[in-house]
C-alpha cells in the first residue's frame, strides 16, 4: 500500500513486525523481497514520487576538506531515492576487493564475493541488466568488436548499463498493490530510541508538523550512504547509538574520479568500439533466453599486479579526445600541452582517458554533526572528504604498469598528470558514499556483523554503501542491491 | 655530462636522428598515422579499424629520413621537451645515458626497437614528463636535446 504520512493523526503509533527507513535502491528492494513474506512491513520514505525542495533541504550540510560537491547535490531524498539521479552504471566488486589486504586499510569483509553472487545475479533482474556476465573476452566476442591486445598487468573490464532502473517508477505499483508493505510517503525518521537491547521505537515527523512513531521487531536504516551514519550519530537526541566503538561515521569513502585527465598516444587508430557503451546480447550460452544490454569495456590492472604492488583498484574509462576543449577546460594536460604538442593528432589516434580510482580509508575522511539543524530537529552533518596521498601515488604507479602494457602491446604511449610521483589531478566525486556504517568480523572491526546487524542493538539492521568495508573501483548500486536480497533472505530466515 | 658524449654525440648526429625515428615514429608523428586509418573517437563508427601491429616495416626506412622530413616542428619540439625533463632527472649523473649510447649505438633499426619493446616487457620503464616511456626512448630523447 502506498499512504501518505501528512495523513496521519499527530502522535499516531504505528506498528510492524520490519520498518525499513527509507525508500531508495536498497529500502525498496527489501520491501519487494518482503512481500508474502507473511511479515508486516513499513516502509518510511522521506519524500513522495515527486522531489520537493523542502525534503531535499534536510539534506544540508557543511562540507570541508576536498571540496567536490555539497551534501545535497549527489542524492536525492524522495520514494525512489537516488535511483532517480543514477544513470546506471552496474559492476560487481571482484572477489579480491572482500579479502583483507595489508595494502588496503581496513579490508577484509566478512563475506566473500562467493557469498553474495547469488544475489548478484538477483540484483540483475532488478536493474533489469542481462545476464550476470562479465567476461569481457566472451563479450566482445558476442559484440563483434575486438578487445584492446593488453596481456600481462592490465586488460579489458566490463561496465554493464541499467536503463536506468527508477526504483520508484519500476516498483512502485507493486507495493501499492502489496497487502503485507505499507509505504509512507513523506515519513521522515527523526530520531532513534533505544531500548534495552535494541531499538525501541522509531520517532517520526511530516514537515508539515505531524509527528509519529513507529514500533517494530526489527528496524532496518536504509537511508543512504551518508543518512545512515548521521542519523545513528544524531540518534537518542544525540547521544548516538551503535556507536560504541566510535567508527560510525568515520572513513567515508568516495570513488575519486579524474576526468579526462589521462592520454594515450595511439601509434595507429585502433578499434575501440568496444569501450564505448553499446548494446550487446549477454547471454553465457546461445539456448539462454537473449539479454540484450548496454555494456562497456575499460581499462584495469589485473588482482594479481595490484597484489604484486600493493595497489587499490582503478578503472580507465576511454574517452574521445577534444584537446581544444579538454586543455582549455582542466590544463591538466601539460606540462608539454598535448594541443599544442601534437596538433591535429586527436583525429588521428589520441584517447583521453577518465580514471575511477579505488579510495582507502583515511581516518580523518568522516562525517561528524554540527550545531546546525534541519527542519526536523536533527543535527546536520559536516563532511571532511580526505584522500590518502598513498592514494595519489599508487594511481601513478598503476598508470604506470598500463602505459608500459599500452606500449608493449605496441598500442602507443601513455600520458598521467604527475608530480614528484603523485597523479596531480583534481578528484570529483561519483555520487558514491561508503564506509560510515561499515561491516566488519567483529564489533572492533565494523560498525555491523556479516547479516548487516547492528553490534549493539540486536534488532537493527543497515542497508546501503555505507556497509561497504573497502571502496573497490565498481560503482556500488549493484552491491547495494545485492546486499539488500541478502538481508531480505536472511530477515525472512531468522523471523520469530 | 661530459663533453666527451657531447662530441660523441655530435659525430653520430645523423644515426641518432634515425634511432630517434626509429623510436618515437609509431607514436609521436602524426606522418605515422595515415588519413585512412580511421579515427580513435570512441563515438565513431570504426567498425573495422586496425589495431596497431607495433613497430612495423615501414620504420627501417623512415629512420634513413632526417629528423626534419619526418616530425613537424611541434613534434620535435616535444622530443626536445622530454629530452630535457629526462636530463633533468639525471642530473649530473651520465651514467645512464653513457649505458644507453653504448648499447645502442651502431644498432639498425629493428635491433633497436626489439631493444625498446625489451625494456617494456621487462619493466624498464620510465616516466618523463608524464610520458611512460621505455628507459632507451627517453635517454635517446636525452641525447637528441643535448645536440
Amino acid at each position: 500500500m502506498l499512504l501518505s504520512a501528512r495523513d496521519l493523526e499527530d502522535g499516531a503509533r504505528l506498528s510492524a513486525d520490519v520498518c525499513i527507513a527509507g525508500a531508495g535502491a536498497a529500502g525498496i528492494t527489501l520491501a519487494r523481497d518482503l512481500i508474502d513474506s507473511g511479515l508486516d512491513v513499513i516502509v518510511l520514505a522521506g519524500g513522495g514520487v515527486q522531489p520537493e525542495d523542502a525534503d531535499q533541504e534536510l539534506y544540508q550540510g557543511t562540507t570541508s576538506g576536498l571540496q567536490a560537491f555539497t551534501l545535497e547535490e549527489h542524492r536525492l531524498r524522495a520514494f525512489g531515492g537516488s535511483t532517480h539521479l543514477w544513470s546506471g552504471w552496474c559492476r560487481p566488486m571482484g572477489a579480491e576487493d572482500f579479502v583483507a589486504r595489508e595494502y588496503i586499510p581496513g579490508s577484509g569483509w566478512p563475506l566473500d564475493r562467493e557469498a553474495l553472487d547469488p544475489y548478484y545475479a538477483r540484483a540483475h533482474q532488478t536493474l533489469e541488466l542481462g545476464a550476470f556476465d562479465y567476461d569481457a573476452a566472451r563479450l566482445a566476442e558476442r559484440s563483434g568488436r575486438p578487445l584492446l591486445p593488453l596481456a600481462g598487468d592490465a586488460g579489458t573490464e566490463i561496465f554493464q548499463y541499467s536503463t536506468p532502473t527508477r526504483m520508484h517508477s519500476r516498483y512502485g505499483a507493486e507495493l501499492e498493490a502489496a497487502e503485507g508493505v505499507r509505504v509512507y510517503e513523506h515519513g521522515h525518521l527523526a530520531d532513534i530510541v533505544a531500548g534495552v537491547t535494541g531499538v525501541g521505537e522509531l520517532a517520526c515527523a511530516t514537515l508539515e508538523g505531524t509527528s509519529f512513531t513507529v514500533e517494530a521487531g526489527r528496524f532496518v536504516l536504509a537511508l543512504g550512504g551518508m543518512e545512515n551514519a548521521r542519523m545513528l550519530l544524531a540518534a537518542d537526541d544525540g547521544r548516538g547509538v551503535a556507536n560504541g566503538s566510535g567508527q560510525v561515521g568515520v572513513g567515508f569513502m568516495e570513488h575519486p574520479h579524474y576526468y579526462r585527465s589521462t592520454a594515450i598516444l595511439l601509434a595507429e587508430a585502433a578499434d575501440v568500439d568496444f569501450y564505448s557503451r553499446f548494446e550487446v546480447d549477454t547471454r553465457v550460452a546461445d539456448d539462454d533466453p537473449e539479454a540484450s544490454v548496454r555494456v562497456m569495456g575499460v581499462l584495469a590492472l589485473s588482482a594479481a599486479a595490484r597484489e604484486r604492488e600493493g595497489l587499490p583498484a582503478f578503472l580507465g574509462q576511454l574517452v574521445a579526445a577534444d584537446l581544444e576543449e579538454d586543455a582549455e577546460r582542466t590544463g591538466e594536460l601539460g606540462p608539454l600541452g598535448v594541443a599544442e604538442l601534437l596538433p591535429g593528432r586527436e583525429a588521428r589516434g589520441m584517447l583521453l582517458m577518465t580514471c575511477r580510482v579505488e579510495q582507502t580509508r583515511h581516518p580523518d575522511s568522516r562525517l561528524t554533526l554540527i550545531d546546525q539543524r534541519d527542519a526536523l530537529g536533527v543535527p546536520r552533518l559536516n563532511l571532511n572528504w580526505a584522500i590518502d596521498a598513498r592514494d595519489d601515488r599508487a594511481l601513478t604507479r598503476s598508470l604506470t604498469l598500463l602505459g608500459a602494457e599500452v606500449a608493449r602491446a605496441g598500442l602507443g604511449r601513455l600520458w598521467l598528470p604527475e608530480r614528484s610521483g603523485a597523479f596531480r589531478g583534481t578528484p570529483r566525486g561519483g555520487c558514491h558514499h561508503i564506509g560510515t556504517t561499515r561491516m566488519g568480523s567483529d564489533p572492533d572491526r565494523g560498525v555491523v556483523d556479516g547479516d548487516c546487524r547492528s553490534f549493539e542493538l540486536d534488532n537493527l539492521y543497515v542497508a546501503g554503501s555505507s556497509l561497504f568495508p573497502t571502496s573497490g573501483a565498481a560503482n556500488p548500486t549493484l552491491t547495494i542491491v545485492a546486499l539488500a536480497h541478502r538481508l531480505a533472505d536472511h530477515l525472512k530466515e531468522s523471523a520469530p | 655530462m661530459s663533453a666527451a658524449l657531447r662530441r660523441r654525440l655530435l659525430s653520430r648526429r645523423e644515426w641518432l636522428e634515425g634511432a630517434l625515428a626509429t623510436a618515437l615514429l609509431p607514436w609521436l608523428s602524426t606522418l605515422g598515422c595515415g588519413d585512412d586509418t580511421g579515427s580513435g573517437d570512441t563515438s565513431g563508427d570504426t567498425d573495422g579499424g586496425a589495431v596497431t601491429p607495433g613497430f612495423d616495416a615501414s620504420v627501417p626506412a623512415a629512420a634513413e629520413a632526417s629528423l626534419e622530413e619526418l616530425f613537424s616542428d611541434a613534434e620535435r619540439a616535444a622530443i626536445v621537451a622530454i629530452g630535457e625533463a629526462r636530463l633533468r632527472e639525471l642530473g649530473e649523473d651520465g651514467a645512464s645515458l653513457e649505458q644507453t649510447l653504448a648499447a645502442i649505438d651502431g644498432l639498425d633499426p629493428g635491433a633497436l626497437g626489439d631493444g625498446i619493446q625489451d625494456d617494456f616487457e621487462h619493466g624498464r620503464v620510465v616516466r618523463v614528463a608524464g610520458w611512460v616511456l621505455s628507459r632507451t626512448e627517453a635517454d635517446l630523447c636525452a641525447l637528441y636535446a643535448l645536440l
